[in-house]
């Protein structure tokens, strides 16, 4: 058994009151909660931090915990002789508690407990069947922009638990291949009722939850179901108007481009973003971005100096008015 | 346990779904008390009064109050709270991700 030292955990010592446990809690959990924190690993972290909490927080518990003795995290370690008598016996009839199936190996071993009845081995009164819900499955699925325009079958591999024939809890490998349905944008969240951890004892099964997150795409920018398409133009199209080829997610399409065009001037193709779950697409915005050759070529440096010399347009008159 | 079967995924928002007050208990392990105290302070509401029927996307918002209240020990007016200032900073993100769509580079 790997040992893991839920005191350095929680950043309190072994001696520390249960007041001084549940601050170090608050304080942690307030830092990673994976629905408030924005801290890269959180949700890792919090799940180490709630597992030493609901060890430490429990007199019982805790007791049991420091009986074991106190070695390095991630020592292997033996447990002292008859430790499995005392946890099982001690805590299987509670349960594992909410949130343990997310819990740690180690803390399955000292207090996962049985979940199925004895029946003919228990005498009256001895314990309670016990059934449980099984564990809600929450996961991001990235997805492209195209898989997101099309539809996609993803498959989620999980280790869930399981009650063994014996009453243990045993964890299991699982896989369920999903299909997300087309229309999906960052964020979005989908349910696959039933398929999340396997009911106990009778429970019903949890479900799976999947959190939609769109990948980078090289020049798309989604914004709900619109899509934001970045158009470089040389500054005689903006001025002159054009007609350029543009590429979007259901291939290549040509735009016009208006005479007299200023920087940041939005253009819009309907039906060309990301298509609605229901039905109907989002739109393609294109921002014009105005964009002056590099290095001018002799030709070009006469030609724009003709235009400087020929044109009386000025491009700052208004800030001129209002800024004398 | 592994399959071949594909299982359809569904949007939980705007789909136009909806779920039973048994299907939101079960799925958030909230109690009854708690799920009509969040909607007395609107956090969701029932498009059905009897029996209580919740728009789908309840389910997103009484999820996450019920992990706010075992995390943190909050009652009904403390998810509450929690959940309308979370969705509030969400939507700010968004409206922030819309708005650097717009922006050149």
């Amino acid at each position: 058994m790997k040992y893991k030292d839920y005191y350095s955990t929680l950043g309190v010592p072994r001696d520390a009151g249960p007041e001084d446990v549940k601050k170090a809690y608050r304080k942690l959990a307030r830092k990673y909660h994976p629905d408030v924190s924005k801290e890269t690993g959180a949700e890792e972290k919090f799940k180490e931090v709630a597992e030493a909490y609901e060890v430490l927080k429990d007199p019982d518990k805790r007791s049991a915990y420091d009986r074991l003795g106190y070695y390095q995290p991630g020592q292997q370690f033996d447990p002292p002789p008859g430790w499995e008598t005392q946890f099982q016996q001690g805590f299987h009839d509670q349960g594992p508690g909410p949130g343990a199936a997310e819990f740690s190996d180690f803390f399955r071993d000292l207090f996962g407990g049985r979940f199925a009845d004895d029946g003919a081995s228990r005498g009256p009164g001895q314990r309670r069947s016990f059934s449980m819900r099984g564990q809600d499955v929450e996961a991001t699925v990235q997805v492209t922009l195209d898989e997101a325009a099309h539809g996609v079958v993803r498959e989620f591999f999980m280790r869930l638990p399981e009650s063994a024939p014996d009453g243990r809890l045993r964890m299991v490998e699982k896989s369920v291949k999903v299909r997300i349905p087309k229309g999906a944008t960052s964020g979005q969240k989908l349910r696959v009722p039933a398929k999340g951890g396997p009911g106990i004892g009778g429970g019903e099964s949890g479900d799976l939850y999947l959190t939609v997150e769109l990948a980078a795409h090289p020049f798309l920018r989604p914004a709900d179901h619109d899509l934001y398409l970045e158009l470089p133009v040389a500054p005689w199209e903006a001025a002159l108007g054009a007609e350029v080829e543009i590429p979007t997610l259901s291939g290549k399409v040509r735009l016009r481009i208006p005479a007299g065009s200023s920087a940041g001037a939005k253009l819009r193709l309907a039906g060309k973003g990301l298509p609605k779950p229901q039905h109907g697409h989002g739109d393609l915005y294109c921002l014009l971005k105005i964009v002056t050759p590099p290095k001018l070529s002799q030709r070009e440096r006469e030609l724009f100096e003709q235009l400087n010399e020929a044109s009386d347009f000025n491009p700052r008159e208004e800030l001129e008015r209002i800024a004398p | 346990m592994n399959t071949n079967e594909i299982f359809e995924g569904t949007f939980i928002a705007g789909a136009g779904g909806a779920v039973s007050l048994e299907e939101l208990l079960s799925a958030t392990g909230l109690t009854q008390d708690e799920v009509e105290a969040l909607v007395d302070f609107g956090v969701f509401e029932s498009v059905r009064r009897a029996p209580l029927l919740f728009p789908a996307d309840a389910l997103v918002r009484a999820r996450l109050a019920a992990r706010l209240r075992t995390h943190f020990d909050l009652n009904a007016s403390g998810m509450a709270l929690a959940v309308d200032l979370l969705g509030r900073m969400n939507a700010l993100e968004a409206r922030i991700r819309y708005l650097e769509c717009q922006l050149l580079k």
